[in-house]
């Protein structure tokens, strides 16, 4: 059964999380991704500082629609690779006392080691999830940096409700990604010295 | 030549909101293969209610709609000219619908053009053909996936591939591997054999326009796909890399011929969320991914009350107007001749008759969608919002999507 987490939530709530983990995310969170990070690092936006504080921050670029009453909706909402921002996302972690960061395919070290220091899991969404996790997204409260940064790279603050994901990299220097990394490889290494074992052209032809 | 931009935006939505049904079926056998109530058993089935979802939503399935790769065979009939002109027509058209997310970025100055459309943004390809009629296919691949696709030069010292079929094959279960769940898996591995660079991996590309459950015509080929599709799975990479039995859903290889000195080996790597379309015109008939396209008649299904309502709303409507015009008529004409009066009375009772028919048709209508009629008001407002939804394939495997 998934667990239910409650944005905003406490370090030592999220330092009972493991890899492995299935939750379900209730609360209000904050979208972010490559030019957001670019721009975090190099100022400090109290603004966002405001909306990512104890929550989570969701690498996602949405599509958006806005209704005629001026109100923002989430069309599709999935989650963007996460590896992109890992020269950035330790200093943000840091900076910005985020308490999980939510993404896909997993990231390196440096944010493995500010996930262990500062407290934070990173948690991966279902890639190509978008319109099951836009449902989830029951309200647009703002957002921040639209005009400078356009749509996908603004900085949305939502509302979500059951948003599921899987904790991949915890806060103990737990990461899934590397142990099934190193398992594959194995396999892989095998596969390769099994060699071809489809007949060769001329013979097929014949 | 008519304008095709209507229907490659209809092509662009089917696209952009559904999958293709072979594909679809495979992430059913994957689910079936993972063991109920595991992590990977719970992914593949929220794949699969994502899509149900974006269809009945007419939203993308996913939010990066990802490069629009058109390839399009033309007819005598058609020019490629006013072809292009619609095709980044309707670009702009789902753009705004939000069929597409913007996507074209300048790579400079990294501002978003906010229409999909830049430089080389949408991608299409253009091949003249001698039998009239009129081919698109699409394919939008996300960036994620496209991200991991890769390109080796044989000898590949590294993974003791030579130039030879074993070396391609070592290439492919590397490329999978070092993939792992970032390009959104289970993939389908598009693989292109020789060429040169650009056209190494736009075979790898053309690959991914083949069915899955088709087989390739060259047996050396298509033994080597078997194989690999197999075999691949023992990566246990799993769906988004959670670990599991599936990871990748299909191997496609092309070869073509390369020179002496070079021998690449591209592989591009497809997200699960594998969308592609294809838009055919034969004559006067126009099929969508293999079924046919009825452009009449639009909307009845989806909101068959408000568009009832709708007419019903006209026929009482203009009738009354033309009757006001032809006495209005009748009057200026009595004073201009007799002749012309009688004709211009005649005209008149004609369109009261209308009228009145038209009315009672409006009564009848008007009666039968009395009981839907609040729902049809709904439903026009949505429909105003949102557009027709693309019917499940489950719930309605031969209703066409319409125009």
């Amino acid at each position: 059964m998934p667990k239910k987490i409650e944005l905003p939530i406490t370090e030592s709530a999220i330092r009972e999380l493991r890899i492995g983990d299935e939750v379900e995310i209730s609360g209000q969170m904050v979208t972010g991704r490559d030019a957001a990070h670019k721009h975090l690092v190099k100022t400090f936006d109290e603004t966002f500082h405001r909306l990512a504080k104890d929550r989570f921050l969701y690498h996602c670029g949405p599509v958006v629609q806005r209704g005629a009453d001026g109100e923002w909706r989430f069309v599709a909402a999935g989650p963007t690779t996460s590896i992109r921002e890992e020269p950035y996302e330790a200093e943000v972690i840091e900076r910005y006392g985020i308490r999980g960061v939510i993404g896909k395919g997993g990231m390196g070290k440096r944010t493995l080691d500010a996930l262990q220091k500062f407290g934070c899991v990173y948690l991966h969404a279902i890639g190509g999830l978008a319109v099951v996790l836009a449902q989830c997204v029951v309200k647009v409260h703002g957002v921040h940096m639209l005009e400078e940064l356009g749509v996908p790279e603004a900085m949305w603050s939502i509302e979500v409700k059951d948003f599921p994901a899987v904790v991949t990299m915890d806060a103990h220097g737990g990461s899934l990604h590397e142990t099934i990394f190193a398992s594959s490889r194995e396999a892989a290494l095998r596969l390769m010295e099994q060699g071809v074992s489809a007949p060769p052209r001329s013979a097929a032809s014949k | 030549m008519a304008s095709v931009r209507p229907l490659v935006l209809e092509l662009i939505r089917h696209t952009s909101c559904g999958l293709p049904e072979d594909v679809l079926d495979a992430l059913a056998r994957a689910r079936d293969r993972e063991e109920p109530g595991s992590r990977a058993y719970s992914t593949f089935e929220r794949m699969i209610q994502n899509v149900e979802a974006a269809r009945e939503a007419s939203a993308p399935i996913c939010q990066d709609t990802g490069t629009l790769i058109f390839y399009v065979d033309y007819g005598p009939d058609y020019s490629p000219h006013q072809l292009e002109r619609d095709i980044v027509g309707a670009v702009r058209d789902a753009t705004k619908k939000a069929y597409l997310r913007p996507n074209a970025v300048d790579a400079i100055t990294g501002s978003n053009s906010g229409d999909n459309v830049g430089v080389g943004s949408p991608y299409i390809h253009f091949h003249p053909r001698r039998t009239k009629g009129l081919r698109i296919r699409l394919m939008m691949k996300g960036g994620g996936c496209e991200n991991v696709g890769a390109q080796y030069s044989l000898p590949d010292s590294s993974l003791g591939a030579g130039r030879d079929l074993d070396g391609v094959r070592r290439c492919i279960i590397d490329a999978v591997q070092k993939a792992q769940g970032y390009g959104c898996a289970p993939g389908t591995i598009g693989v292109g054999i020789g060429g040169d660079r650009v056209t190494s991996y736009m075979e790898s590309k053309e690959q991914l326009f083949r069915r899955l459950d088709d087989r390739n015509p060259d047996p050396t080929l298509a033994a080597l796909e078997e194989e690999l599709t197999e075999s691949l799975q023992k990566l246990g990479i799993g769906p988004m890399g959670f670990g599991g039995k599936t990871t990748v859903l299909g191997v496609k290889i092309g070869a073509r011929h390369r020179v002496p000195a070079s021998f690449f080996v591209s592989v591009s790597y497809m997200c699960w969320a594998y969308r592609r379309g294809e838009l055919e015109i034969k004559g006067d008939k126009v099929y969508l991914s293999g079924r046919r396209m009825i452009p009449a008649e639009p909307r009845r299904r989806t909101a068959a009350g408000a568009t009832a309502a709708r007419t019903a709303r006209k026929a009482a409507a203009t009738p009354r107007k033309k009757t006001a015009k032809a006495s209005g008529a009748a009057k200026k004409a009595k004073a201009a001749g007799a002749k012309t009066a009688k004709k211009a009375a005649a005209k008149s009772t004609k369109t009261t008759s209308a009228a009145k028919t038209a009315k009672k048709a409006a009564a009848r209508s008007a009666k039968e969608t009395a009981a839907a009629k609040t729902s049809a008001k709904r439903s026009a407002a949505r429909a105003r919002l949102k557009p027709a939804p693309i019917p499940s394939r489950r719930a309605s495997a031969h209703k066409l999507p319409v125009l």
